[in-house]
């Protein structure tokens, strides 16, 4: 009775209709939803085109199969970036009720990098872009880096930050605030007309006759009172002076440092761009440093693309939508995180051949897996290569310490007509050679480093320059000459510092090869253009010492006014004053004896009149 | 296609005691203040089917909390967090996160625990408030809401009307 009370039987027919409506509903359009949901946030990470053919849903196992996969590459959307024919995933089916995405397996094939495309691959975000790539100022640092460097001595000046250049700067700036202060001090002082009216006063007052002892004390008052203005004038004077002085010690000191900058500036030019005595320098530097700039600029680009997705955005970073929550995780045994990828199998396809390999572990929550992802590619018997081997780890399980590395191995690489340097005046190919690579790179938040070398042999380089008669000429003839006979070389990259100001340094045999060999010719050249550098440097810093000598005797020279100035004022003290003093002094004297005399008389009379003398 | 939707519609609403709609209520606040893609939200259907609760009242409560819930979610997030993260709470949390019946329950996901515990919270007395509220409109409002002219065309549905032949059929 209770029960039919309380239980509607019917309910259960409703309720399986409505389970069985949405799942069928799901099913439907599952395939749809993913597809949408691909190719909206993949274009949207990206910032270029990502589009797959067909998406479906397999009950069991469950999971999706993709099938003609592309993403178009960002910097030229008419290539891919990747593409497959056909990926199949496995998902979990029990985390799925737990809110987590767990795909046990993906297979991946026929994977191609850098594919054309029959249609264009640029993508217009639909909201404003945040910094998915590196920016324009990275690009052009990573670039100048790793770029050749021109010979040219107008060049090397202009893109070199000199020493010589800044502190002309700093003395232009300190001069010109001395000068103010300087000339702000002079006004303070007294001018012509006060000193003027001094001597007019001192010459009124003493030329004409006392009259009186009161007149005498009155003159005597005003006398000191010019004698301590006199005084005070003085005093200020010599503090003036005395800032010249200083002002003067202190642009005199900025002004030899300054004629000493293009020394220093020359030392540093002669590190940096290899030039000296012993001639050649780096020359595997700039005959390679614009490829391996450009590797290095894509690899990191690739990086910096990828990072997001292996660990958790910083605290700051975290913008929770308000609407949805978030999932806590709890420390327990087989925790597992929001979205993970066990295992990925990937077959590459390459020009020539596959490379087989598979990626472990990836999540944007690797604190919570408590697991770092892992990568390991291999290829044997590739045409053109022995064997190719990479294995990598990206560690994020605490995001304050990070660290992603890899270390790769390619053995009997192939190289047929390789574009060494593209150069106008010296177009250098490698027309063949066979290269074992081998290498380890570790990033450490934002420091990376690499190091690797590559260890050619069988090598032929071939130059098809225009060669003319002048000096300049001659070197490139001999220097491809040289090359050409090479037949073994290595070259050891390193690289260093911070993602975005990477110190890249490029070793190799050939410079001591070709040292060697053209160490005479080089050593000409690079004395000349050392002796060029010197000149520049000399001549700038003979053009701005000229002015700026001549800034500092016209200091020199207003020190000297205001000596005079001190003098003329010690002078009036010390004569004028003092003179006329004495001369009172001795009319006072005068006067009183003459008194004195006058009264001795008059008591001489007045006695000799009393007792009859 | 109408009188067969009418039947089930009748089937479901027959159920009118205040207590049925009432219930129907507290159900409808819970499916609409969580997350409907959760496994208590299945035990709510289900229970919103077999149980004799007033359904059109049901789904009336589930459009209705689901438009407050889109501007309280913040709340819910906000409590979710605070009780997930009570220091004292922890050991509970960590125990149940090891067993995959309570991972299911999305426990440990802010919205779904905040949303949960305030639409608990608040059943209760829902159920009492609208015993009473359904009360006193049946005994003081129902002539007076009869006249309303919507309510007037609203009779005049054919919807309606097939819903009524039914009932004086007495087949639901």
């Amino acid at each position: 009775m209770w029960i039919k009370n309380w239980i509607r039987w019917s309910g259960f027919a409703v309720f399986s209709s409505i389970a069985l409506s949405v799942g069928a509903l799901a099913y439907i359009l599952a395939g749809t939803f993913v597809k949408d949901a691909i190719e909206r946030q993949g274009s949207e990470a990206l910032g270029a085109q990502v589009s797959v053919e067909e998406v479906s849903l397999s009950l069991s196992p469950l999971g999706l199969r993709l099938e003609n996969f592309e993403a178009a590459s960002p910097q030229d959307p008419m290539r891919n970036a990747v593409a497959f024919e056909q990926a199949r995933v496995e998902v979990s089916l029990w985390p799925l009720f737990m809110g987590q995405l767990v795909i046990d397996n993906l297979r991946v094939d026929q994977v191609e990098f850098d594919g054309t495309r029959t249609h264009s691959g640029a993508y217009v975000s639909a909201t404003p872009q945040g910094k998915s790539d590196l920016d324009s100022s990275d690009e052009a640092k990573a670039e100048s880096v790793a770029q050749s460097d021109s010979l040219s001595a107008k060049e090397i000046l202009d893109r070199e930050e000199l020493l010589t250049v800044r502190l002309s700067e700093e003395f232009l700036a300190l001069h010109k605030s001395e000068k103010q202060r300087l000339d702000q001090l002079r006004k303070g002082l007294p001018s012509k007309g006060t000193y003027q009216g001094y001597q007019g006063e001192i010459e009124r007052l003493t030329s004409t006759k006392l009259v009186s002892l009161e007149d005498f004390q009155q003159r005597k008052k005003r006398l000191k009172e010019i004698k301590r203005a006199i005084k005070e004038d003085q005093a200020l004077v010599k503090q003036v002076k005395n800032e010249y002085r200083e002002s003067y010690k202190l642009l005199s000191m900025k002004l030899e440092a300054l004629k000493n900058a293009p020394k220093t500036d020359l030392l540093a030019l002669k590190q940096k761009y290899g030039l000296g005595a012993d001639g050649v320098g780096k020359l595997s530097q700039q005959l390679l440093g614009e490829n391996l700039g450009q590797w290095t600029q894509q690899a990191l680009y690739w990086y910096e693309t990828v990072k997001p997705f292996l660990s958790s955005p910083n605290e700051e970073e975290v913008d929770i939508a308000r609407a949805e929550g978030r999932y806590i995780h709890f420390e327990g045994v087989g925790s597992l995180p929001d979205f993970l990828l066990r295992a990925a199998w990937l077959d590459i396809a390459l020009p020539g051949g596959h490379l087989t390999g598979q990626l472990q572990d990836v999540t944007h929550q690797p604190e919570v897996l408590k697991r770092p992802a892992r990568l390991t590619l291999r290829g044997d018997d590739l045409k053109g290569y022995e064997s190719v081997v990479l294995n990598a780890e990206f560690n994020h399980i605490d995001p304050n310490n990070s660290l992603d590395k890899a270390d790769f191995l390619i053995q009997q690489m192939r190289i047929d007509d390789f574009t060494v340097s593209g150069d106008e005046q010296f177009p250098l190919t490698l027309v063949r050679a066979t290269a074992d690579i081998k290498g380890d790179v570790a990033i450490t938040k934002d420091m990376f480093e690499l190091d690797a070398t590559f260890d050619f042999s069988d090598a032929q380089f071939s130059s098809d320059a225009q060669f003319s008669s002048d000096a300049d000429s001659g070197i490139a003839k001999q220097l491809a000459k040289v090359l050409e006979s090479i037949r073994q070389f290595d070259i050891t990259l390193g690289a260093s510092g911070q993602l975005d100001d990477l110190h890249v340094s490029i070793d190799s045999s050939l410079d001591e090869q070709l040292k060697f060999a053209l160490k005479d010719q080089l050593s000409v050249k690079q004395k000349a253009l050392e002796s060029e550098l010197k000149v520049s440097l000399d001549a700038k810093v003979a053009t701005l010492s000229g002015t700026h000598g001549d800034d500092l005797v016209q200091l020199r020279n207003a020190e000297g006014g205001l000596a005079e100035q001190q003098k003329a004022l010690e002078q009036m003290l010390s004569s004028e004053i003092a003179n006329y003093k004495a001369q009172l002094a001795k009319e006072f004297a005068d006067k009183k004896a003459a008194e004195r005399k006058r009264a001795k008389r008059k008591a001489k009379d007045a006695l000799r009149k009393k007792f009859g003398f | 296609m109408l009188t067969a939707l009418a039947k089930l519609l009748q089937a479901l609403n027959a159920e009118t005691r205040p207590a049925q709609i009432s219930l129907a209520f507290v159900m409808g606040l819970i499916l609409g203040f969580t997350p409907l893609w959760s496994v208590h939200n299945l035990l709510v259907l289900f229970l919103a089917c077999i149980v004799r609760v007033n359904f059109s009242s049901f789904l009336l409560a589930w459009g209705l909390f689901s438009s407050i819930a889109y501007w309280l979610d913040p709340v819910f997030i906000g409590v979710g967090e605070s009780v997930l993260n009570q220091p004292s709470l922890q050991g509970a949390w960590s125990s149940m996160y090891q067993s995959d019946l309570w991972r299911v329950t999305h426990f440990n996901h802010t919205l779904t625990m905040g949303s949960v515990l305030v639409s608990l919270i608040i059943a209760v007395p829902l159920f009492f408030v609208s015993n009473l509220l359904i009360e006193l409109y049946r005994d003081k409002l129902f002539v007076w809401v009869q006249k309303f002219r919507l309510v007037q065309m609203l009779k005049t549905s054919k919807l309606y009307n097939i819903y009524q032949a039914l009932d004086a059929r007495g087949i639901v």
